[in-house]
């Protein structure tokens, strides 16, 4: 057993999930990560049952931070799906080191961005009036308004997610169930893996949706993303009424869901130590990623600000002044720091290979992304048309307490998916580590061999 | 137990247990035995329930009759005599009431002493909306903030709800009988030791009352206290008549008119009926011939500087100079020109010269109209000016005042000191909270002994008043007003008192020795000797129109007044005054205002009118300096920082306020704040500004004004922006109307579309209802604000939440600046939903909450809402507005008490859009009324409540469909414009644009050329003033 490389991987990653006990750092992340859960759970609270005014928002300003945070959400999401489905289809044999850890990430980030438009709603427990369903009101949502498509966008997102994610657990889920020694462990894994038993037929079919899985997934993202940017753009605001919003918010989604797998990346190969798994020549491909689609943003933003001048519109073009020396100035110079000029040390090989820079650009890249939508969502809205409407808004402690619980929110189930889940794909990686013809493991059927229906 | 120690009888116990009869249950020997020291225990160890044990036993039986007794009695408390007065509907009575159906009374309500007509709307009992009266002279049916916001004060929880007797609620009757006893040694004494202090008002019949109580008692004294107009009813001008005599002006003949600070718009008597005058004239001039002008020279933004041609700020000792160099010019004989300026003129000489150019031109046409807080050397001069230019007797007449010339709060502070006073009647009064600070109000009124205190709120004055009677509220009470221009007019009460409320006119009673005064019985009494025969079918009249006597005094051109000697009355003014000087270098002038929501204070605890953004600081619940903006970058202070005005040993710290046109070197205060027995809302708001006043100068102080460390964050509703792209507002020289008019204001874009007419198209079948706002007519003054607030039940949100950008008014009144900050022009535009026939809010509400009528409304479901807010990301105009909070929860101490809503509107919940509705419960009231008179709705039947409250009709609402329709008439005019137009949304509100009417002479010695309102591209400096 120990002399197949294949094997000996699969007992160590298995066992990472079923024997191992879990570090005092993991059991730290994950109270602190709970603490801030709880925080988020008290501003839900707060909100559903007094009122949205908890947030910082008013009457020129109505959208604010829970769509800042929707779109933010939105955008690490993409990075999941983007590796898992994209990554797979042009064959990048590095993706598996990232790849589960990614699509956990794509999932809980997909789940708090749609959490964010409910709780923005004035009465959120109304929020199934966006659903077509037959009702004595005998009304069907508007389908020309852009939320509408909006749900049905996210909605669509996160069942993809799940079912992506699920569907390439199932073989992994198998061999926890077939190496479980407890009782509890059995059982869950068991059911979980819906009888996964290898058969050859099952692998063939499992291929079959995989990829059919990863083709359908670069068009949702684009859909996701790109229909959220409607919301912006089919209103009349200046500032939101732009044509290069679906491709510009794209690009944006995936240079900040590409700094976030980087963030994930470094954090998981120095906490469980995957330094051979994960290396810096993999940081290295995903500096460059971040690079590209950093310039993509950066066209994006010159774009809009030519627009808003070729258009001739006072309106349109007062807004980028606004936006430059206005009251929101600093977030927007914070923004193209963060997006614009910090990312071009990613020209430098010595930086894509520097953990630790590697880790603050793509914090800074968050950053960026943050201050992106703040400055969209915020700026467009507070100095419109008429000037005597005009007003400013300021994030609250709920605000905060949302964004950060968030973050809380999305850090205590990534914490604990690692622990309950394989955080890196099992079959994949002993396809990766060699021929990978020894024996399955107990349960298994022999005549299969994994990865042998991929040639 | 220690009692078990000491032993007992037990025998005793045997014997008692055994004769005992039916069931008696025991729970120990002591107890058992009924033995004293057990009592005696029981009182140590347990001394509450030692009570109890001996209370007499109380069976099933007696409790069952207690009970039922009590139901019984319960219910006979509910029971009261309704009062056998006649009071009577207006105009159509009703063959009986319908429920549901609004019935309104003709009634008047006072403010600061002037009376104006109004009509209150009732639904089952209960007052719910306070109209104009267009039968009232005084007002025309107009309204002003404060007669709509009287609803409010109504339904005031605070409301003091019992006679109290140091503190101590009690009756009526023990009140009652104290003055009664008094009585004798009223007579005795000829009124030695009994004072009267009235406030400002001036109805008819409590003057009378007092009157006819002080020939009786010829010792009585009779003190008045006017906080927010300090001088005298006409006293200015009662060294040139002999007599004092107030000014009544004539706007409807003016055509040149000059405000020296004199705010007739927004703050003299009689400024609802001058603003109508004042705008109807204006109105006519775009076809008409005689064109008016209109010059402001004020010591602060004023609404009347806002409507002016020029308006001209001044610092107060600049305004003297103005004065006396005009009437050197105008009028030499009464003051001759001084060989040098008198002092800095706000102006250049050549600007003089042409304002002296167009006065003599306009010559009798011509008004010079001084400010009523101005020395009485303004006033004399500019009525000197009057006289020689022969506007006297035309554009202006002088009158008599309907009241004596009475002593003030320092003689009766004087007098108590000195011990005269022994009983002092405060009949509606506050003089605690409003003396001036050099006035020891409260250690005098310590010393009488007798304090009655008749007010509507507990409040200051009432926590040292010995007797303190709860003030009837003017809806809900029996009296009657005069109007400015003499027209008096009843009040019919709407309501049984709230909260068993007494007016004056009862009190005085008392004193006259009535020994049940009745206001309506008294009321009768006074009018039956003036009226004459047939008196029931006058009252009734009366009561019916609203008015009771049309306007006194000379009302045609040949009446000019008594004549009038200016010369020494100037010489009078000037030696009471002293030589006009200027305050030192480094001090500031302060002007004490009565603040135009919450005047002196006694609407404090109105929070419709707290909120209410005032008209050109857009603040809201606090009270600044205002100081000049050139000012406050000197000394570096931003809005709402802290300074401290010092004045004497009397200092003040308090926020500023940058006021753009405020004079430079001067201050504006408003009065009215920091009350210390306000009520929940009004307590603690704002800053006490009388602790500056001083007696002899009550308008006008030099103060010295230094930095504090502090900061107020204060709540204003709009900032200091300017305008980009299409302008907002616009204005057209009436020169340049007269030349071109088809272009005018109109600069729209074609809206030439393949796409189909938007439903409803304009003259197809059926109502297109629409809205004209003509912003020459619009001032600012906020009426239709809290007209709309009334109507619509719209919430309060606090001032919290107005600095966060949350108010709920559907109607906002704009305010933008034009010019230099130190002396900008002023527009405002009042935005109501524009009901777009391209609404951009319809087809983005995901959930279909707000779509559009067949008739052209832009509806708004509130049940349908689920909060997305995308409507109102996408209105342009933004004027929807978002219910963060439940605001209108019954706990929440600013809820608006729900008998004031108004039935036939919902009131909105959390969590929902709302926003203007064209008022479609009025349009659809119309519809079924007509529906049921079987004919079609006619122009006129739907008014709008903005509309009506408009004082200067600024408002016309109406059917677009009908070509005939006011409406209609408004939007063919050139001068029609809609707000954005290059958005094509297609408002059906559009605006007439403001016509102006500047002198071009003028304009250029002002060094001021102005360039018209077009369209104005490039960047705007953001952020600043």
């Amino acid at each position: 057993m120990a002399a197949n490389p294949a094997q000996a991987l699969t007992a160590r990653l298995s066992a990472d999930v079923l024997e191992r006990r879990p570090s005092p750092l993991w059991w730290l992340t994950l109270v602190l990560a709970g603490v801030l859960a709880a925080i988020f759970a008290l501003a839900l609270g707060a909100i559903f049952g007094w009122g949205p005014g908890w947030m910082g928002m008013n009457i020129p300003v109505a959208w604010a931070f829970p769509i800042v945070n929707t779109i933010w959400w939105i955008g690490i999401a993409h990075a999941g799906t983007f590796i898992s489905g994209v990554l797979l289809l042009t064959r990048q044999h590095w993706r598996i080191s990232v790849s589960r850890i990614a699509e956990a990430m794509g999932l809980f980030a997909i789940v708090l961005a749609g959490l964010f438009p409910i709780v923005h709603l004035g009465r959120p427990w109304f929020a199934y009036w966006l659903l077509p369903y037959p009702n004595t009101m005998g009304l069907w949502p508007q389908w020309r308004s852009p939320l509408v498509w909006d749900f049905f966008s996210i909605a669509l997102y996160l069942i993809f997610t799940l079912v992506f994610l699920y569907v390439s657990l199932l073989p992994d889920l198998a061999i926890l169930r077939d190496r479980a020694r407890r009782r509890w462990q059995r059982y869950g894994y068991g059911l979980l893996a819906l009888g996964w038993r290898n058969s050859a037929r099952q692998w063939q079919r499992y291929q079959q949706t995989m990829l059919l899985l990863s083709a359908l997934a670069a068009p949702i993202v684009v859909a996701a993303t790109g229909v959220i940017s409607l919301d912006l753009s089919v209103s009349i605001v200046p500032g939101y009424h732009f044509t290069i919003f679906p491709p510009y918010f794209v690009v944006g989604a995936l240079y900040s869901g590409f700094s976030m797998v980087v963030l994930i990346a470094i954090v998981l190969r120095t906490a469980r130590r995957l330094d051979a798994l994960i290396t810096r020549g993999h940081i290295d491909r995903l500096g460059r990623l971040m690079l590209l689609f950093s310039l993509a943003v950066s066209y994006a933003y010159l774009c809009e600000i030519f627009n808003g001048w070729y258009a001739g519109e006072a309106y349109y073009w007062r807004v980028y002044a606004d936006r430059w020396a206005g009251p929101y100035a600093p977030m927007y110079w914070g923004m193209i720091t963060c997006n614009v000029l910090l990312p071009q040390l990613l020209w430098l090989r010595g930086v894509r290979r520097s953990l630790p820079l590697m880790f603050l650009l793509a914090l800074g890249a968050q950053l960026g992304m943050w201050l992106e939508r703040y400055v969209i969502v915020i700026t467009s809205t507070h100095r419109d048309y008429l000037p005597s409407a005009w007003d400013t808004v300021w994030p609250t402690a709920t605000d905060w307490a949302l964004l950060f619980g968030s973050l809380g929110v999305f850090i205590f189930l990534l914490a604990l998916f690692v622990r309950l889940m394989p955080s890196l794909s099992i079959h994949e990686m002993r396809e990766a580590t060699g021929p990978a013809n020894g024996p399955e493991p107990a349960g298994a059927h022999p005549q299969h061999t994994a990865g042998s229906t991929r040639a | 137990m220690s009692a078990a120690a000491e032993g007992f009888d037990i025998d005793a116990l045997r014997q008692r247990l055994a004769r005992a009869e039916g069931p008696a249950y025991w729970r120990c020997l002591e107890e058992a035995a009924g033995d004293a020291r057990f009592q005696r225990w029981l009182e140590r160890e347990r001394p509450r329930l030692a009570g109890l044990w001996q209370a007499p036993a109380i069976d099933r039986r007696a409790v069952l009759k207690l009970m039922a007794a009590s139901l019984a009695l319960a219910g006979v408390t509910a029971c009261g005599q309704a009062p056998q007065e006649a009071i009577v509907p207006y105009v159509q009575m009703p063959e009986s009431l319908l429920p549901g159906m609004p019935r309104h009374y003709a009634s008047s309500l006072e403010h600061a002493g002037e009376g104006i007509g109004v009509l209150v709307e009732t639904r089952e009992g209960r007052p719910v909306k306070v109209e104009g009266n267009p039968a009232h002279p005084g007002s025309r049916g107009a309204t002003d903030t404060y007669a709509q916001a009287a609803l409010l004060s109504l339904y005031d929880p605070d409301r003091s709800r019992s006679v109290r007797r140091r503190g101590t609620p009690t009756s009526w009757a023990v009140f009652a009988g104290e003055l009664l006893a008094a009585r004798p040694a009223l007579q005795a004494g000829q009124g030695e030791g009994f004072a009267i202090l009235t406030g400002d008002t001036r109805s008819p019949s409590v003057l009378a009352s007092i009157e006819a109580l002080r020939n009786a008692q010829p010792q009585l004294r009779w003190y008045r206290h006017d906080a927010g107009r300090p001088q005298a009813p006409g006293a200015a001008l009662a060294d040139a008549f002999g007599t004092p005599h107030e000014p009544r002006y004539h706007f409807e003949r003016a055509e040149l008119i000059v405000s020296l600070d004199g705010d007739f718009l927004g703050t003299l008597p009689g400024h609802l009926r001058y603003g109508r005058d004042y705008l109807q004239r204006r109105r006519e001039q775009a076809d008409g011939p005689a064109p008016t002008r209109l010059y402001a020279f004020e010591c602060t933004p004023t609404l009347t500087g806002a409507k002016a041609d020029h308006c001209v700020p001044a610092a107060p000792a600049a305004l003297i100079g103005l004065a006396r160099a005009l009437a050197g010019a105008l009028a030499g004989e009464v003051a001759p020109a001084p060989a040098a300026p008198p002092g800095p003129l706000p102006l250049p000489p050549a600007a003089f010269a042409a304002l002296v150019a167009d006065l003599r031109r306009a010559g009798p046409a011509a008004l010079v109209v001084p400010g009523e807080q101005q020395p009485a050397q303004v006033q004399v001069l500019a009525h000197a000016i009057n006289a020689a230019l022969g506007a006297a007797g035309r554009t202006v007449s002088y009158h008599p005042p309907d009241l004596p010339t009475l002593p003030d709060l320092a003689a009766l502070v004087a007098d108590a000191e000195a011990g005269m006073i022994d009983t002092l009647l405060i009949l509606g009064a506050n003089p605690v909270h409003q003396a001036p600070a050099d006035l020891p109000v409260a250690p005098a009124l310590g010393r009488i002994r007798r304090l009655v205190h008749l007010g509507p709120h507990l409040d200051e004055t009432a926590a040292l008043a010995t007797w303190h009677v709860p003030e009837a509220h003017p809806l809900e009470a029996w009296g009657d007003t005069r109007a400015f221009d003499g027209t008096i007019a009843l009040q019919q009460p709407t309501i049984a008192p709230l909260f068993g409320g007494r007016t004056a006119l009862e009190v005085l009673g008392l004193l006259a020795g009535e020994a049940d005064p009745q206001a309506y019985r008294l009321l009768r009494a006074h009018w039956r000797e003036r009226l004459g025969e047939p008196f029931e079918s006058r009252w009734f009249e009366a009561l019916r129109e609203g008015v009771l006597a049309a306007p006194d005094g000379p009302a045609g051109d040949a009446e000019a007044g008594p004549d009038a000697d200016w010369r020494a009355a100037l010489a009078a003014a000037d030696s009471d005054s002293g030589p006009d000087s200027a305050p030192a270098a480094a001090a500031y002038t302060l002007l004490l205002r009565p603040d135009p929501a919450i005047w002196d204070g006694r609407y404090a605890n109105n929070a419709w009118l707290q909120e209410l953004p005032r008209p050109l600081t857009k603040l809201t619940w606090h009270n600044a300096v205002m100081i000049a903006p050139a000012d406050a970058e000197v000394l570096d202070l931003a809005d709402g920082d802290h300074v401290t005005l010092t004045a004497g040993e009397h200092a003040l710290t308090a926020p500023i306020w940058r006021l753009p046109g405020q004079p430079a070197g001067v201050l504006t205060l408003t009065l009215g704040y920091g009350r210390r027995a306000g009520g929940q809302i009004g307590t603690g708001v704002g800053v006490d500004a009388y602790r500056l006043r001083t007696t002899a100068s009550p308008a006008m102080r030099t103060v010295g004004l230094h930095r504090e460390a502090g900061h107020t964050p204060l709540a204003s509703t709009q900032q200091h922006h300017r305008m980009a792209g299409e302008p907002a507002v616009r204005e057209v020289d009436l020169a340049e109307l007269a030349g071109q008019a088809q272009q005018a204001a109109r600069a729209e874009p074609s809206s030439a579309s393949l796409y189909p007419e938007p439903s409803p198209r304009e003259g197809g079948t059926g109502h297109a209802w629409a809205m004209s706002i003509d912003l020459t007519a619009c001032i600012g003054c906020n009426a239709c604000v809290i007209a709309c607030q009334a109507e619509n039940n719209i919430p309060v949100v606090g001032e919290r939440e107005v600095r966060r950008g949350r108010e709920m008014h559907w109607l906002r009144v704009d305010r933008y600046y034009r010019g230099p900050l130190a002396a900008p022009a002023t527009a405002f535009q009042p935005v109501p939903c524009m009901h777009c026939e391209n609404a951009h809010c319809e087809y983005v509400c995901p959930v279909e909450a707000t779509q559009h009528s067949h008739e052209g409304l832009n509806e708004m479901i509130y049940n349908r809402c689920i909060g997305t807010r995308y409507c109102s990301q996408n209105c342009p105009y933004k004027v929807r507005r978002f219910n963060w909070f439940d605001y209108t929860e019954p706990a929440q101490p600013l809820a608006t008490p729900a008998p004031a809503h108004n039935p036939d509107v919902s009131v909105r919940v959390r969590g929902v859009m709302e926003k203007c509705t064209y008022c479609v419960q009025r349009i659809n009231r119309a519809r079924i009324a007509a529906g049921r008179d079987g004919r079609a709705l006619v122009d006129g039947d739907v008014r709008t409540a903005c509309q009506s409250a408009c004082p200067t009709e600024a408002i016309v609402f109406g059917d677009l469909a009908d070509p005939a329709s006011a409406v209609a008439v408004r939007k063919r005019q050139p001068l029609d414009y809609a707000l954005l137009a290059g958005l094509n949304a297609r408002p059906r509100t559009t605006y007439l644009a403001a016509v102006r009417n500047p002198n071009p002479q003028f304009e250029r010695a002002l060094g001021r050329t102005r360039k018209p309102a077009v369209r104005e591209p490039g960047v705007p400096r953001p952020g600043g003033l």
